[in-house]
């Protein structure tokens, strides 16, 4: 920055010093030494600690989102072991009501396979005992009617061959059991 | 008044009948008993106990003689004979049946006893014997 009366001191030259051998005039260099320092103070004074006070508020904004982050972080990785836990129990527990519901099924088969068979064996039974009953009938009612074939056939054959001497011979054969 | 037993009866019947009573009159005695004790209807069988009772006494058994021919008076008097020694009775009254359904041979019934050797009887057997 280039004030006015920083162009006037930087109008007169001092050729015999030291600094004038650098072509710099000194009174120029101290006015804007002193310029530069009092634009530092005014920096310094009102311009820097609002900016660092925003930094600092930004920076702590910032960790406490880091922080915030972090600890979210660790909620997540707790729920995250929370979570396989309760999928691990789940899995247990889906598990053993798996094996309790295949133990189960398979006592139902077994009871029923068991139920079956004795069923099974009974109507087998029932069958046999229906067939041995209807067989002893049937063999029962054959000799009924050969034994009332055998005897009508004897009767007609009697009864044609039957003499009257044969008659009285029967007869008294009769009176002779008579004691 | 004390009901009789049918027993009781015959040998009531039979005791009158043995002291000489009249026939008719014990029939119409033991008639009238059995119609006011309620029991007329068992009349056959009390025909059956009086001759039972006759038969048990030795005074008279009854015998009942069915064959398919009728009996010559030679068998028939045979008959009469044989029941006489089987019972020891005094006297036969003998009953004749002819019925075809018995075939052959003769059956021959007392009170007490009966002889069966018809053809109807022997074919029954058999049938049963199956």
């Amino acid at each position: 920055m280039i004030t006015a009366p920083s162009l006037y001191f930087a109008q007169t030259p001092a050729p015999g010093s030291g600094l004038g051998a650098f072509n710099i005039n000194l009174k120029s260099f101290l006015f804007q030494l002193i310029t530069f320092v009092i634009v530092l103070l005014i920096i310094k004074r009102w311009v820097l600690p609002p900016v660092q006070k925003t930094l600092d508020e930004r920076r702590q904004t910032l960790e406490k989102s880091l922080m915030q982050a972090k600890e979210t972080e660790e909620a997540l990785a707790r729920a995250e072991v929370k979570a396989e836990e309760i999928l691990a129990r789940a899995r247990t527990q889906a598990d053993e009501s798996l094996r309790g519901a295949k133990k189960t099924a398979e006592e139902i088969i077994t009871g029923a396979e068991t139920a079956a068979a004795k069923r099974g064996q009974l109507i087998i039974a029932e069958a046999q005992a229906q067939l041995t009953q209807e067989k002893n009938n049937l063999r029962l009612e054959l000799r009924e009617e050969l034994a009332e074939l055998v005897a009508d056939t004897a009767e007609k054959i009697i009864r044609q061959k039957l003499s009257a001497s044969s008659d009285r011979s029967l007869i008294e054969r009769t009176l002779q059991e008579v004691k | 008044m004390t009901k009789l037993t049918r027993r009781a009866l015959s040998r009531y019947t039979v005791d009158q009948l043995l002291a000489g009573k009249s026939a008719k009159t014990i029939a119409k005695h033991l008639a009238a008993t059995m119609v006011e004790s309620g029991s007329i209807h068992d009349i056959d069988f009390m025909i059956g106990d009086v001759a039972s009772e006759l038969e048990q006494r030795r005074e008279l058994a009854t015998g009942h003689i069915t064959s398919a021919t009728p009996l010559s008076s030679e068998l028939r008097n045979e008959l009469k004979k044989r029941i006489k020694k089987a019972t020891g009775a005094k006297a036969v009254l003998l009953e004749e049946t002819v019925d075809e359904s018995v075939i052959g041979g003769a059956r021959i019934e007392t009170s007490s006893r009966v002889w069966d050797s018809t053809i109807a009887r022997r074919l029954a057997d058999l049938r049963e014997a199956f």
